[in-house]
C-alpha cells in the first residue's frame, strides 16, 4: 500500500469496568509507542453518542486510516464500531477490536499487574493485524418476504400473528396436532385469573382468521440452510417433506414442565404437580379440604440451580382458587423463596395471605417430608418442627429445556446453556435475537417466564424478524474465501468440504459462489496449494498478531 | 523456573468458545492472565502452520478452542480440526517437543465456568512442563529447526491434502467404492508425517548449515544413511535440492528451496 499507515487507537474506561482494573493512561500511553499508530486517546464510555463521535472526530483530525477500539467483546459491539468507521470515511473492515474488558479486566481482577502485560499484549496483536487489514466491500443480498415461526403455543402464536399483520407471508409450524402448547393444559392464567380456554380459544381464532398466516400442524424442522433473507427450511409434516424459503426465523417451541419421579412420594394421585392441579381445577375434581403445597421441587439448588420464575405465582393463583371455592380449607404453602414481583403477584400475595393460607419457610438442608395423610416440616421463622394434614399435595416443579432442544439447536445452529434454554446473543443489548443473523427467540424456550412476558417477548421477536424483510435487503460480511487462479491446482478438494456448496469448480479452477460462503476459513486451511485466501483472518494478519503476542520471546 | 510465566496463545472460535469466554468475563470468572487469544471464525481456520508458528516464536502452550461436536456453528468444522490436531501432535512428537504443548478442547457459548477451567488447567499443564525448549532439553537450535522442518511438512501438498481429504473419506466411501477406517487413514498420515518432516528436516538443514553430504546430514539428524537418500532423492527429484560438488568423493547437496522455507 502506498499509502501511509495511520492507525488510531481508543482504549475505553467502560466507566469502572476496565478502568478499575487497568490503568488506561498507561495503556493510551503505549498504544502510542507502537508502530503504525498515529493517535491514541482514552474515552470513558466508547460506545456512548460522545464516544463515537470522539471516534469519527478522531479518525477526521489525524486523518486515520485505520481505528482500534481496546474496549469490549467484538461480539456485540463491533457492528457499532464499523458503522462509525464507515460514517468517518474508513472502510468498516479498516477496524479491529481489542477485548480487554470481557477478556481482561473482569476475569483478572485479582491480578492488575498481569492484567496489564495482558492488556498491552493484546492491544499490540489488534495493532498489528490492524496494520495488515484490507479494505473489503459489503456484500448486498435480497430478502425473502417470509417468517417461519417454530413452535404454535402462546409465544410462537402471537409472533406469527404479529409478523402476519405487518403484511409478511409466515409459516407457522407445530408439532402437535393442535396449536397451544402448554395452554392447553392450564385451568386459568396468572396473574389476570383468565380462563386459559378462552385465552387459547382467542389466539387460535386470531391464527385462522389471518390471510398471511399458514399453519402447519404435525410439523418439525428437518433442515435448515441458507443464511439472513435467504433460508430454505425443509420441514416434515407426517412423514413428508417440503422446503420453504422464508427470509427469518422465530423461534418459541416452548419448555417442558418436569415431573417429579420419586420426589416427595409424587404419585398423581394424592401427590401432584401444579399442572395436574390445573386439570383437576379444570373438571372442579379437587375435594381434599387439606392442601400442602412444595414450592422449587427440582429447581433453586434442588438438582437445577434456577428459579423457574412462575411457579409462585401459580401455586398463588391455585390457593387462592381452592380457597374461594371453599373458604373452610386448610391450604399450606412451604416454600424457600416467595417470587412474587411487581405490582400484580405482591397484590396476590398479600390477597392470598389474607384469605388464610399459611405461608412455612423451608430451607434445603431441612426438607419437608411427605407421609401418609400429612407433611412434616421445619419452620425456619419458628425454628421448630410442624405437622401438617395433607389430603392432597401439590408440588411445584420448574419449566425445564425441552428434549430435543438439542437437535433443534443443531439444526438451526443457535446455542443453549447448560439447562437445555436457548442463549440469546446478549443480554441486554440483543435480548431476542440470536448470535447468528435472522434468527429469534422469544417465550419459555429461551427462559421460564409468564405469558405477559412471553407476549412482549413474542412481540419483540416478530419486530426485530420484521426489521430485514421491511428492509428488503441485507448485507452480508464480505467475511468470506477467495482462490487465486494462478495457485489452484483444481484439486476440487475445497469444493468437497464445503459444507455450504459455496464453491464450484469453473474450467478446472475453484471459484467461490460470494452470498452462500460463511467464512470459516476451513477451505483455506486445507488447501493442498495454499491457493485460498481467508479474507480478514489471513494467514499474514494472524501471524502478525501471533509476532506481536510473542514479541521479545523466542524458542530459548 | 519459578520465575517461568507461560506464554500461551489460544485461538478461539467466535461462535463457541470465544463467546464462552465472554460469558466468564460477565461472570467474573478469574483464570491465569498468561493466555493470549486470537479470535478465528472456525476452529478448523487454523492450520498447522499457524500453530507451528505459535512454538516457533517462543509460545510455550497452544489451546485450540471450539465448539463441541455436533454443535460447531460451521457443521462439520470441528472434525477437521480433531485431525489438524493430531496430526500437528504427530510431527512434534517427531521434532521432540511435547506434543502436549498443542492442546484441542471444547467450550461452548455457555460454558463459562468450563472455559475458565480449561485455560487454568493448561496453564498449570504448561507450567509444570516448563519453558518451551528448555524442558524438551534439547539445544535451541536443533529444536527450531525442526519446528521448521515440520513446518516445511505442514505446508507440502501431500500432507495438507491427505489431512483435509481425512474427515471426508471416513464418512464416505473414495472413487473406489471402498470405505477407509479411520486407523488405516491415520496409518497412512502418519507414515506421510513421519516422510515428509524428515525431507522438511534435511531442507532446513542444508540451508542453515551450507552443503552437505548424504553422511553427513545422516550424522546431524541421527537417521540412517540410507534413510536421508531415499529423501534426498525424492527432494532432488522435485527440484528442491541439488548435488552442488563433491567432498572426499561424496556428493553434497544444496537446498533449493528458499521459498519453502
Amino acid at each position: 500500500m502506498s499509502e501511509e499507515l495511520r492507525i488510531g487507537v481508543i482504549v475505553c474506561h467502560c466507566g469502572t469496568n476496565i478502568a478499575g482494573v487497568l490503568n488506561i493512561e498507561e495503556l493510551v500511553e503505549f498504544a502510542r509507542s507502537l508502530p503504525g499508530v498515529a493517535h491514541a486517546e482514552p474515552s470513558l464510555y466508547a460506545c456512548s453518542s460522545d464516544g463515537l463521535q470522539k471516534l469519527k472526530n478522531m479518525i477526521k483530525e489525524h486523518k486515520l486510516n485505520r481505528a482500534v477500539v481496546a474496549s469490549c467483546t467484538p461480539r456485540t459491539h463491533e457492528p457499532l464500531f464499523r458503522t462509525t468507521c464507515k460514517e468517518a470515511g474508513v472502510n468498516p473492515f479498516l477496524y479491529e477490536m481489542v477485548n480487554i474488558r470481557e477478556h481482561c479486566s473482569w476475569v483478572h481482577s485479582q491480578e492488575p499487574e498481569a492484567a496489564m502485560e495482558r492488556a498491552k499484549d493484546q492491544i499490540r496483536m489488534g495493532v498489528a493485524k490492524a496494520a495488515l487489514l484490507e479494505p473489503q466491500e459489503e456484500i448486498e443480498a435480497q430478502v425473502t418476504p417470509a417468517a417461519l415461526v417454530i413452535g404454535g403455543g402462546p409465544g410462537g402464536m402471537s409472533a406469527a400473528v404479529n409478523l402476519a399483520s405487518r403484511g409478511f407471508e409466515t409459516h407457522l409450524i407445530e408439532r402437535e396436532d393442535s396449536l397451544g402448547g402448554l395452554l392447553k393444559q392450564l385451568h386459568t392464567v396468572q396473574p389476570t385469573g383468565q380462563n386459559a380456554k378462552e385465552l387459547l380459544k382467542k389466539l387460535t381464532d386470531e391464527v385462522a382468521a389471518h390471510p398471511n398466516l399458514k399453519v402447519h400442524l404435525n410439523t418439525t424442522l428437518k433442515e435448515l440452510a441458507g443464511y439472513i433473507g435467504n433460508f430454505n427450511a425443509t420441514v416434515l409434516t407426517n412423514g413428508e417433506e417440503e422446503m420453504i424459503p422464508v427470509g427469518v426465523i422465530v423461534v418459541a417451541t416452548g419448555a417442558d414442565v418436569l415431573t417429579p419421579t420419586g420426589k416427595y412420594a409424587y404419585d398423581g394421585e394424592k401427590v401432584i404437580t401444579q399442572l395436574e392441579l390445573e386439570k383437576r381445577l379444570a373438571e372442579g375434581s379437587v375435594d381434599a379440604k387439606n392442601i400442602v403445597m412444595i414450592q422449587c421441587v427440582g429447581a433453586m439448588g434442588d438438582e437445577r440451580t434456577y428459579c423457574s420464575r412462575i411457579c409462585c405465582a401459580t401455586a398463588l393463583k391455585n390457593a387462592q382458587l381452592l380457597k374461594e371455592a371453599d373458604p373452610d380449607r386448610e391450604i399450606y404453602i412451604l416454600y424457600k423463596h416467595m417470587q412474587a414481583y411487581g405490582v400484580e403477584l405482591e397484590k396476590l400475595y398479600r390477597e392470598v395471605r389474607e384469605m388464610g393460607v399459611v405461608f412455612v419457610q423451608y430451607s434445603l438442608e431441612r426438607r419437608p417430608e411427605v407421609k401418609e395423610g400429612w407433611v412434616e416440616v421445619y419452620d425456619e421463622s419458628v425454628q421448630n418442627a410442624v405437622k401438617i394434614p395433607a389430603g392432597l399435595v401439590v408440588l411445584a416443579t420448574p419449566l425445564v429445556g425441552r428434549s430435543d432442544v438439542k437437535e433443534l439447536g443443531q439444526i438451526l445452529k443457535v446455542p443453549r446453556d447448560a439447562d437445555g434454554f436457548f442463549l440469546e446473543a446478549h443480554v441486554k443489548l440483543r435480548p431476542v435475537d440470536f448470535a447468528t443473523d435472522g434468527i429469534y427467540v422469544c417465550g419459555t424456550c429461551h427462559w421460564p417466564k409468564s405469558l405477559p412476558e412471553t407476549f412482549s417477548q413474542a412481540a419483540a421477536a416478530a419486530s426485530r424478524a420484521s426489521i430485514p424483510m421491511a428492509k428488503g435487503k441485507i448485507y452480508v460480511e464480505p467475511i468470506i474465501s477467495c482462490v487465486d487462479e494462478e495457485l489452484c491446482i483444481g484439486c476440487g478438494l475445497c469444493m468437497r468440504n464445503c459444507a455450504y456448496s459455496a464453491i464450484e469448480m469453473v474450467e478446472g479452477v475453484a471459484r467461490v459462489i460470494e452470498a452462500s460462503c460463511k467464512g470459516c476459513g476451513l477451505c483455506g486451511a486445507s488447501c493442498p496449494a495454499q491457493a485460498i485466501t481467508m479474507r480478514h483472518f489471513t494467514d499474514a494478519q494472524l501471524g502478525a498478531a501471533l509476532g506481536a503476542a510473542l514479541e521479545e520471546s523466542g524458542v530459548k | 523456573m519459578s520465575q517461568f510465566k507461560p506464554r500461551i496463545i489460544a485461538f478461539c472460535c467466535n461462535w463457541c468458545s470465544y463467546a464462552g469466554a465472554d460469558l466468564a468475563g460477565v461472570s467474573r470468572m478469574q483464570y491465569p492472565a498468561n493466555i493470549r487469544d486470537i479470535r478465528v471464525m472456525c476452529s478448523a481456520r487454523v492450520e498447522l502452520s499457524i500453530m507451528l508458528e505459535a512454538l516457533i516464536r517462543g509460545a510455550d502452550g497452544v489451546a485450540i478452542l471450539g465448539c463441541h461436536i455436533g454443535d460447531c456453528h460451521y457443521i462439520h468444522g470441528n472434525h477437521y480440526t480433531i485431525r489438524k490436531v493430531r496430526t500437528i501432535q504427530k510431527l512434534l512428537q517427531m521434532g521432540g517437543v511435547n506434543p502436549e504443548r498443542v492442546y484441542l478442547d471444547w467450550v461452548s457459548a455457555a460454558e463459562a465456568a468450563r472455559f475458565a477451567q480449561v485455560v487454568t488447567d493448561f496453564t498449570d499443564k504448561i507450567r509444570s512442563l516448563g519453558p518451551i525448549g528448555e524442558a524438551e532439553g534439547r539445544p535451541a537450535l536443533e529444536l527450531k529447526r525442526n519446528l521448521q522442518g515440520a513446518r516445511v511438512a505442514a505446508d507440502g501438498e501431500r500432507l495438507r491434502w491427505l489431512v483435509g481429504r481425512e474427515y471426508t473419506l471416513e464418512i464416505n466411501p473414495n472413487a473406489f467404492g471402498e470405505q477407509m477406517t479411520e486407523e488405516k487413514l491415520w496409518e497412512i498420515i502418519n507414515k506421510t508425517a513421519e516422510d515428509e518432516y524428515l525431507r522438511g528436516r534435511i531442507l532446513v538443514e542444508l540451508k542453515e548449515e551450507g552443503d552437505l553430504s548424504c553422511r553427513e546430514l545422516a550424522g546431524r539428524l541421527g537417521v540412517e544413511p540410507a534413510e536421508v537418500l531415499k529423501h534426498l532423492v525424492v527432494l532432488r527429484r522435485k527440484g528442491l535440492t541439488d548435488v552442488s560438488g563433491l567432498k572426499e568423493r561424496s556428493p553434497v547437496y544444496e537446498c533449493k528451496a528458499g521459498g519453502l522455507l
